[in-house]
């Protein structure tokens, strides 16, 4: 499979903290690659580095061979690429359909096209009811789920998705994990930041693993279970 | 066409009819003139503050330009009136444009930024040559003086800004301008150009009280500097906006109607109590009232979003 996204060698420092050292990251098209390892080990850092937020220091970030180094995030979500929050960041002053429409503002379709294919998203994954309200209105779990929704709606090839499991009901989980297999099977790439083992070892082809901004393994889940390094770092016994 | 849209509309329609027969029946021509006037001022107050969340303290410099700009000239160049107006719009954008670095500030640095600019625009003007701005006595249009065609002007830029104020409220430009509100972060990350987005905001907003100045200035047939640029017109327009409930449509427009009657009530009967009056208004609005009236009344019964927007 062809690479849809390589990091190489970026670093990322915060005052004297340096977030990300020396990671290399290499995403293949069509795959999920879980990215693991103890809080503050700069996961959520590099996602940032990915969709523009961060600009690193050093390294290189291309995505489809160009290089989406100090582009703007609005830039890199138009490159197709979307992504999820550690925190579920809905707009919450503002209708639920509108939450959902936010990343294909850009777009030429119609808005009536739109707001159609917004309310079916809402009723595929049951949330029809909540079509008037406001993202405010949406528990933690919901929220977490019209993330995803805008990722469906914008077509973004590849996701970055941000611990989407935390704090999520099971009943919304196993729903969590039909939608992503489904949009894998569309064509779409993911990279998953989570700490919930049994998501990460369901879902993930590729795993790494980060501890203190370095990557200290990756492989398959029973490589990364018995290496001696991450049980150090971040599994345990 | 759902069923606020209608009801909007209809009460569009209904008040416009109003408005235009008002200077041929029995009353007071210049009170609903300025009613109008602050129903615009407020409605174009809400597209930045309401929509955006930026708080422009010094707002009335908008205004202040447009009304210098229609008055140098058509006293000065001799330019016909509609298109000196015209050219108060023109230099309401080109202001906006001047202004549009401070917009990278956030909350109370940006509100200070932009109440100090107004401050100094008004000392600028002040002291521009007396045979050009006319000093601190300002200039006279009197030679120009045409209430009705100033009252209809500024009916149509009511009508027009009301108009913008619902279009924007259900474009793509006003959903993201509403995301970027609520959540800059993660509008961007939703491929939203927040700058962008809140530049056309920006000018938008700058462009309809800059018009109201220059259409003001040909209906009072005078501009000086301490009224042009008087800050307590920024206050008006920003009570007003919250009296009613900004964020939405509805919200200014009673805010506008109901504070500058109560306003005109207090002024014409008890002059020295008006301050008072506009200070205790501001009191009570953020402690029982943060969302104002039609806000409130949304939040109370979100059905009502239905009827009214």
């Amino acid at each position: 499979m062809a690479s849809l996204l390589e990091v190489e060698n970026i670093e990322k420092s915060f005052g004297g903290l340096k977030a990300l050292d020396g990671i290399d990251l290499s995403v293949e098209e069509n795959s999920i690659t879980s990215v693991i390892g103890p809080n503050g080990s700069g996961k959520t850092t590099l996602l940032n580095c990915i969709n523009g937020i961060y600009v690193p220091e050093k390294g290189h970030v291309t995505y489809r061979g160009r290089s989406i180094l100090g582009k703007k995030p609005h830039e890199v979500a138009r490159m197709g690429i979307g992504r999820t929050f550690q925190v579920a960041r809905v707009f919450k002053k503002i209708p639920v359909v509108d939450n959902i429409l936010a990343p294909v503002l850009s777009s030429h379709r119609p808005m009536t096209d739109l707001r159609r294919e917004a309310v079916e998203l809402l009723k595929r994954v049951g949330m029809e009811k909540f079509t008037d309200g406001i993202g405010g209105d949406l528990s933690g779990g919901q929220q977490k789920l019209l993330e995803l929704l805008r990722a469906w709606i914008a077509d973004f090839d590849l996701i970055l998705l941000d611990e989407p499991f935390a704090g999520v009901h099971p009943e919304l989980k196993a729903l969590f994990f039909e939608e992503i297999r489904e949009l894998q099977r569309l064509g779409k790439t993911f990279v998953l930041i989570s700490h919930d083992m049994h998501s990460v070892y369901t879902l993930s082809d590729t795993i790494v693993v980060f501890d203190l901004g370095k990557v200290i393994a990756r492989g398959q889940q029973e490589e990364i279970q018995n290496n001696e390094r991450v049980i150090e770092a971040y599994l345990g016994n | 066409m759902k069923t606020y849209r209608k009801t909007t509309l209809s009460v569009i329609v209904i008040a416009t009819l109003f408005l235009a027969m008002v200077p041929v029946l029995p009353l007071s021509k210049p009170y609903f003139f300025y009613m109008m006037f602050w129903i615009t001022m407020a409605s174009a107050f809400n597209i930045i503050y309401g929509f955006v969340g930026y708080l422009p303290f010094g707002y009335v410099m908008f205004y202040g330009v447009g009304t210098y700009v229609t008055a140098v000239l058509w006293s000065r160049l001799g330019v016909p009136l509609p298109l000196a107006i015209l050219c108060s719009g023109a230099a309401g954008l080109v202001l906006s444009l001047a202004f549009a670095p401070t917009l990278r500030l956030k909350g109370i640095y940006f509100a200070i930024v932009n109440f100090a600019s107004a401050m100094v625009l008004r000392i600028v003007v002040a002291n521009l040559p007396e045979a050009w701005a006319g000093g601190s006595f300002g200039i006279s249009l009197s030679g120009a003086y045409k209430p009705l065609a100033s009252y209809y002007l500024m009916l149509a830029l009511t009508v027009a800004s009301v108009v913008v104020g619902l279009w924007l409220s259900h474009s793509r430009l006003g959903i993201a301008l509403r995301c970027i509100r609520d959540d800059e972060a993660a509008a961007a990350v939703m491929g939203i150009n927040v700058s962008m987005s809140r530049l056309k905001a920006w000018m938008l907003a700058a462009v309809i009280p800059s018009l109201a100045g220059g259409i003001e200035a040909w209906f009072t047939a005078i501009v000086d500097p301490d009224t042009s640029f008087n800050l307590m017109s920024t206050a008006k327009t920003i009570v007003y906006a919250m009296f009613g409930g900004l964020g939405t449509i509805t919200g200014p427009i009673f805010g506008a109607v109901f504070m500058y009657g109560l306003d005109d009530f207090i002024w014409g009967r008890f002059p020295l109590l008006n301050l008072l009056v506009l200070g205790v208004t501001i009191i009570f609005l953020i402690l029982f009232l943060p969302r104002g009236v039609v806000g409130s009344l949304i939040q109370r019964w979100p059905g009502l979003r239905k009827i009214i927007e």
